[in-house]
């Protein structure tokens, strides 16, 4: 009986470890997701600015109902929800508040929370060529940012995974 | 007075939520950098004091400041001043509810034309009141069951031409007692007739009323009249020559035209020799003369073409 739960032991340690070492690098895969759909959405807000010629109003209502990831989705329908409220809130602020539930909700970090809140500082404002400009700054610098996540994943993902299955092992050993 | 109060700035909007204009009409709302704020009712001008009244006497104004300017007319633009650009060349933007808003600033030139305005120093927000019937008074002389008279109506400024054509679209539109409504289009170069925000006509101007926003009248009538298939092209204030050369193939192509002219008299037009050529051709068939004897948007006489003559009909 000792034996049997000693293995069963061994075998729950092997599992979990090899599942946080295949976790971590699902993790990664799942920002440079968000992150390629959060650049998709700015793409898409250049379509609006520069062909339909839409209001920021309309172009983040039109965004949300493409957008297929459900927090890009609720980014621009929280902003939105917000300019039609036209409760004097500034939309550099509005845009503020919008990137700040991104990081709350851990979905992009500090640095890039910074990156994109400073594309909201100009929004609006500028004229057509400048404003899409600045979609262009933006969606360069995520590129950028995507490349990076893009490398440590491949770099890191294998010896997560690997790293997971020899440390459940290495633990399992110990408890023999 | 709600339906505008949320386009103006934190300060401005403070300072007017507490007016009661029950049963006033506000006219228009004039904002000018470093002057009193001065609101229209009634043809009467008032002043908007800091304690948020309305008094006719300049007793402690409230002075608009540039940020005031700046964030109403951001907020009027949704936002979106880029998507105002060919409007703010033209000197105003047409918000939600159909009001036009005037503006003033340094004017941006690059090759001989206006690229854009900036420093924005004035607005002008006039209160759209859409008057539904004003047209009913000359609609008889248009209608002619199933169809209508090619229409010419004519008056000097200020005198209802634009609002009357806007309420004869909608009835044609939508019929009017027996008449039964056609298929109306409209080219609405300046956005007054139907007053669209994106893309919404918001004046009623009938259900079966398509209207082309911001595009140039004559384009704007040839397009009309290749992808709608309208009984009846309306187009505010024709003059120009390429203006008649539009509207000679919309009544080519069998399609009845209703249009507006600036003119005093009959005399008047015979000084615009475009208008004037088509008047000899008799290609309209009723001229409606507008004035503000009696009020905006009296009707004067109507002509009517009788053999090879123009008649009054009835004055």
């Amino acid at each position: 009986m000792k034996y049997v739960l000693k293995i069963i032991g061994m075998l729950i340690v092997i599992v979990t470890s090899t599942g946080v070492g295949f976790y971590i690098p699902r993790l990664h895969k799942n920002k440079i997701e968000f992150l390629m759909d959060i650049r998709q959405s700015f793409c898409l807000l250049k379509n609006e600015i520069n062909y339909a010629v839409n209001t920021i109003v309309v172009s983040f209502f039109n965004i949300q109902e493409k957008a297929s990831n459900q927090y890009v989705k609720q980014f621009f329908y929280d902003m939105y929800e917000h300019l039609q409220n036209k409760d004097g809130i500034s939309l550099k602020n509005i845009w503020e508040k919008g990137v700040n539930d991104l990081l709350y909700k851990e979905k992009i970090n500090e640095s890039e929370a910074r990156h994109i809140k400073t594309f909201g500082n100009s929004l609006g404002y500028l004229d057509k060529e400048q404003q899409l400009r600045n979609i262009d700054f933006l969606v360069e610098g995520l590129d950028e940012i995507i490349l990076k996540h893009k490398e440590n994943h491949e770099k890191h993902s294998k010896l997560y995974s690997r790293m997971g299955i020899l440390v459940g092992l290495m633990v399992a050993i110990v408890m023999l | 007075m709600n339906q505008v109060m949320n386009f103006f700035s934190n300060s401005l909007r403070e300072r007017m939520q507490n007016l009661n204009l029950e049963g006033k009409m506000l006219q228009e709302i004039r904002l000018r950098v470093y002057k009193p704020v001065i609101i229209y009712i009634d043809n009467e001008e008032y002043f908007l004091s800091i304690h948020g009244e309305i008094s006719k006497d300049s007793i402690s104004p409230m002075i608009i400041l540039p940020k005031d300017i700046a964030d109403t007319l951001v907020l009027m633009s949704e936002y979106s001043l880029y998507s105002y650009e060919e409007e703010l060349k033209n000197g105003y933007i047409t918000i939600k509810g159909g009001h036009r808003v005037g503006i003033v600033g340094k004017a941006v030139i690059e090759d001989n034309k206006i690229k854009t305005l900036k420093n924005i120093s004035g607005l002008n927000i006039r209160i759209s009141h859409q008057m539904t019937g004003c047209a009913d008074k000359i609609l008889h002389y248009i209608l002619n069951s199933p169809s209508i008279y090619n229409t010419l109506i004519v008056s000097p400024p200020k005198c209802g031409k634009t609002t009357i054509l806007r309420d004869v679209a909608r009835q044609i539109s939508d019929g009017y007692l027996e008449f039964k409504g056609l298929n109306v289009s409209i080219v609405d170069e300046r956005s007054e007739i139907a007053a669209c925000f994106n893309g919404t006509p918001q004046n009623d101007v009938g259900i079966r009323t398509d209207v082309l926003d911001g595009c140039p009248k004559v384009w704007g009538m040839r397009i009309l009249l290749r992808a709608m298939s309208p009984d009846v092209v309306v187009v505010d204030e024709i003059g120009g020559e390429e203006d008649v050369g539009a509207i000679r193939d919309i009544l080519n192509a069998g399609i009845k035209i209703i249009c507006s002219l600036h003119a005093a008299d009959l005399e008047d037009i015979k000084n615009k020799k475009y208008v004037a050529d088509l008047i000899n051709e008799k290609a309209f068939e009723k001229i409606v003369f507008l004035s503000n004897k009696k009020g905006i948007g009296t009707l004067d006489s109507v002509w009517n073409v009788v053999g090879r003559r123009w008649e009054v009909r009835d004055s």
